[in-house]
């Protein structure tokens, strides 16, 4: 008795396809992490343009402006209206009967909210709705944990399925709660420990212990390292494209990019080159994508002449002190390192020779946030 | 269907279908008993129907009768509700009574999420209760028709997976639910192929993916976490395979509609047997003081109410005033009143929906003010309903305007 569609106290917001973020989410290996990243930008549009118009002061999405890094292993979307957070937890079950909340958005101190708010969407109509909500005491008190999923969950008839209510609730209301107490600090050894464990686990929300698991995720700096390493977590096959295969937001150059900036790019890559692809990469240090980008000719006896570039994605210049580097994936050893100046429009590892096969690894970084990308030659 | 005026009727018949339509109202014998007891030994001279439903609200868990009472009460509510969506909505096949079946079911969440506090009659709230089990029943319905096997495999709730397993006869459910968890981590939806609910059976290699899953995931479990033994030896993909698509067969059956023998009693109601227990303490005056207290109080709320709304009302500009009649008055759909304004569905719903948010601010500040009420969300949503639906009295009441 939950979903209407039909009630004006229930919004329906329009939720249209995105295909170029379907295309970019590509990169995510993990696919249940990859659909979770689409589904959550999607809602995050359609819920940014609503709060907007229903509320006055300021709406901005928590903890950053695309919080990937939280969206890819935890479901739930988290937004600062004013003074008071808000947690939606955007649901594809056909029967809407439940909120099912991550342990995460209600036992962290820094993830709690005021008020968690049940959404259906369905992709296909590209609509979500919003049919319910509950406050943080009633989840904490009167929701069900379940112990094996970690989470708490209220019943269709346990939330206020009226959203006039929750503006009206917004206003008057002081939601006043006892923030839960803050985990200490896990040491950088033991945390880096831990990060390798998630790396591979198939589900990383639920390998470690809460405690050990909330302290790396409300830590930024170890929260974006998971991210980006399950990001990279399965290489790039150098063999698959010439088979025309591209995956995890590889393209052929042609594709990528209009052929104006195509034509600066052959250039800079002397026009030689058998096979040129290349990636959007996002950096959280910087505002704009940059463009990875590999040439690759095919040599005799099966090796191969590789080239790596890194571009800005429009005609400027790359962020001063970007750093593109090229290491031995087995070893860790760094075979190649450069760094952009106030100047550069483009910054390149020389082109180095080897046979098929090799594991490599590229390195992107700017300041604390970087990007890894695993790939066999 | 005549609907009953007889309180001892009310509280102890049940309605019957002949087809598709109301045959008559069938009387428990037992429940008549009961309720003919209570009347004479009552105490209170207010007898009216909404007393004796907080009567038997307030007395649900303890009695072994109220909840018999409450779901022949509820009848009425149930079968208006029945009618009034299934005649609307046209895109899924169902009749009054198919309705009315849906809808009956739900009493006891019905029940478990009334709150007399501040809130509106039983009746009223359960007949639009009853509506929205139907229309979400519906919408379900229509949902489970047109998706894939597997898209819906990959939508239905663990609630629903857990119920289907049951009614397939499945005892130790453990290993399903972990199956169906890897299935749904591996299998999205590709959107440049196939729609979400139009999901394509999984390929070779997403059935060895999902093997492969449920191994590690298998390993991975701790012993507390592992309810049920799942072996120690690893699956391998063809059992998997086979074992996924059972599951997806159960789940189409389990939410394929059934048809359910109408006229079976829909209450079990001990005919012939007299529980012994609830001949001898049956006298609860103090029960009856309460759910008195109660009427009263909430008699007393809704003159309240009326008085603020009614000016409330008077405040609100033409163009709302208008909208109000167009929904509350002349029953128009969303969009059917989008066509008459030249506007758009989810226009008019967002102009609804902030005329009842601005009469519910206006309610929430007097109730603050002078009954000292909290501002919470679960008061506000009681208010919520009750401002719903003295709009609908309100402008039921108006004679409609071209008649005047």
């Amino acid at each position: 008795m939950s979903l209407l569609l039909d009630n004006p106290v229930q919004p329906v917001l329009k939720m249209p396809a995105a295909p170029a973020q379907w295309q970019r989410c590509k990169s995510m290996a993990d696919p249940a992490a990859r659909w979770r990243l689409y589904l959550h930008q999607l809602g995050l549009t359609a819920l940014m343009a609503w709060c907007q118009e229903e509320f006055e002061g300021p709406v901005l999405p928590w903890p950053h402006a695309a919080p990937f890094d939280s969206w890819h292993v935890v479901d739930g979307l988290a937004l600062q209206l004013g003074d008071t957070r808000i947690v939606v937890i955007l649901s594809e079950s056909i029967d809407a009967a439940e909120l099912q909340v991550p342990q995460e958005w209600v036992d962290l101190r820094d993830w709690s909210a005021d008020y968690y708010i049940a959404a259906y969407i369905d992709v296909d109509e590209e609509q979500l709705a919003l049919w319910g909500y509950g406050t943080y005491d009633q989840l904490k008190n009167q929701g069900t944990y379940n112990l094996a999923e970690r989470t708490y969950s209220l019943k269709d008839t346990e939330l206020v399925q009226d959203f006039s209510v929750f503006w009206v609730a917004l206003q008057l209301a002081q939601p006043s709660y006892l923030a839960p107490d803050p985990l200490p600090d896990l040491p950088a050894p033991q945390a880096e420990g831990l990060l390798q464990r998630l790396v591979s686990a198939p589900d990383p929300r639920l390998t470690l212990p809460i405690s050990q698991w909330g302290a790396l995720l409300c830590n930024d700096h170890w929260r974006q390292q998971l991210y980006q390493q399950r990001l990279s977590l399965s290489p790039v096959c150098i063999e698959d494209w010439l088979n025309q295969i591209y995956e995890q937001g590889w393209q052929p150059i042609e594709e990528l990019r209009p052929q104006a900036s195509a034509s600066r790019f052959r250039s800079a890559a002397s026009g030689t080159a058998v096979l040129t692809c290349g990636k959007k990469i996002l950096l959280n240090a910087t505002p704009d994508e940059l463009l990875l980008m590999f040439s690759v000719d095919i040599e005799a006896s099966k090796r191969r002449n590789i080239r790596i570039q890194l571009h800005p994605s429009g005609d400027s210049l790359l962020p001063n002190n970007v750093v593109l580097a090229l290491e031995l994936s087995e070893t860790g050893e760094l075979l190649k390192t450069v760094k952009a100046g106030i100047q550069d429009d483009f910054i390149q590892i020389p082109p180095f020779r080897c046979s098929a096969g090799q594991r490599l690894r590229v390195h992107i970084q700017l300041a604390d946030s970087m990007c890894q990308e695993e790939f066999i030659s | 269907m005549h609907p009953r005026t007889d309180t001892l009727a009310m509280f102890s018949t049940f309605a019957t279908f002949a087809g598709d339509r109301f045959d008559t109202w069938r009387s428990s014998p037992p429940l008549a008993r009961s309720m003919q007891k209570v009347l004479l030994q009552s105490n209170v001279p207010d007898k009216s129907e909404q007393f004796w439903a907080l009567y038997w609200f307030r007395l649900r868990h303890d009695h072994p009768n109220a909840p018999g009472h409450l779901w022949a009460y509820l009848q009425e509510p149930c079968f208006w509700a029945a009618e009034n969506i299934t005649r609307r909505f046209t895109t899924v096949q169902c009749s009054p009574a198919d309705g009315f079946q849906i809808a009956i079911a739900n009493v006891n969440r019905i029940l478990n999420g009334y709150d007399p506090d501040f809130g509106s009659s039983l009746k009223a709230y359960a007949h639009k209760a009853f509506g929205n089990c139907i229309r979400d029943q519906l919408r379900q319905q229509q949902e489970i028709n047109i998706s894939s096997d597997w898209g819906l495999l990959r939508r239905v709730s663990q609630t629903q997976l857990t119920q289907a397993l049951l009614t397939a006869g499945f005892v130790q459910l453990g290993a399903y639910i972990l199956i169906w968890q890897c299935f749904k981590a591996i299998c999205i939806p590709d959107l440049s192929r196939s729609t979400a609910r139009g999901l394509p059976p999984p390929s070779p290699q997403q059935f060895e993916a999902i093997a492969k899953r449920y191994n590690q995931m298998c390993q991975g479990l701790s012993p507390e976490l592992a309810t049920v033994d799942m072996g120690t030896q690893d699956v391998d993909t063809q059992w998997l395979a086979m074992e996924l698509s059972k599951l997806a067969t159960i789940v189409r059956n389990y939410l394929n509609p059934t048809v359910v023998s109408l006229n079976q009693p829909q209450y079990d109601d001990h005919s012939g047997e007299e529980p012994v227990n609830m001949l001898a303490s049956d006298s609860t005056p103090m029960t009856e003081l309460v759910a008195s207290e109660d009427n009263g109080q909430q008699q007393q709320w809704m003159q309240q109410i009326n008085q603020v709304l009614k000016a409330a009302i008077a405040d609100l500009d033409a163009p709302s005033h208008n909208l109000l009649v167009l929904y509350y008055q002349q029953k128009l759909t969303q969009t059917d009143i989008a066509h008459q304004l030249h506007s758009q569905q989810y226009q008019v719903s967002r102009k609804l929906r902030r005329i009842r948010q601005q009469l519910l601010l206006k309610v929430a500040i007097w109730g603050k003010e002078t009954l000292h009420i909290s501002p919470e969300s679960a008061i506000l949503g009681n208010v919520s309903e009750v401002i719903h639906e003295w709009l609908q009295d309100h402008y039921s009441l108006e004679p409609p305007e071209v008649s005047e």
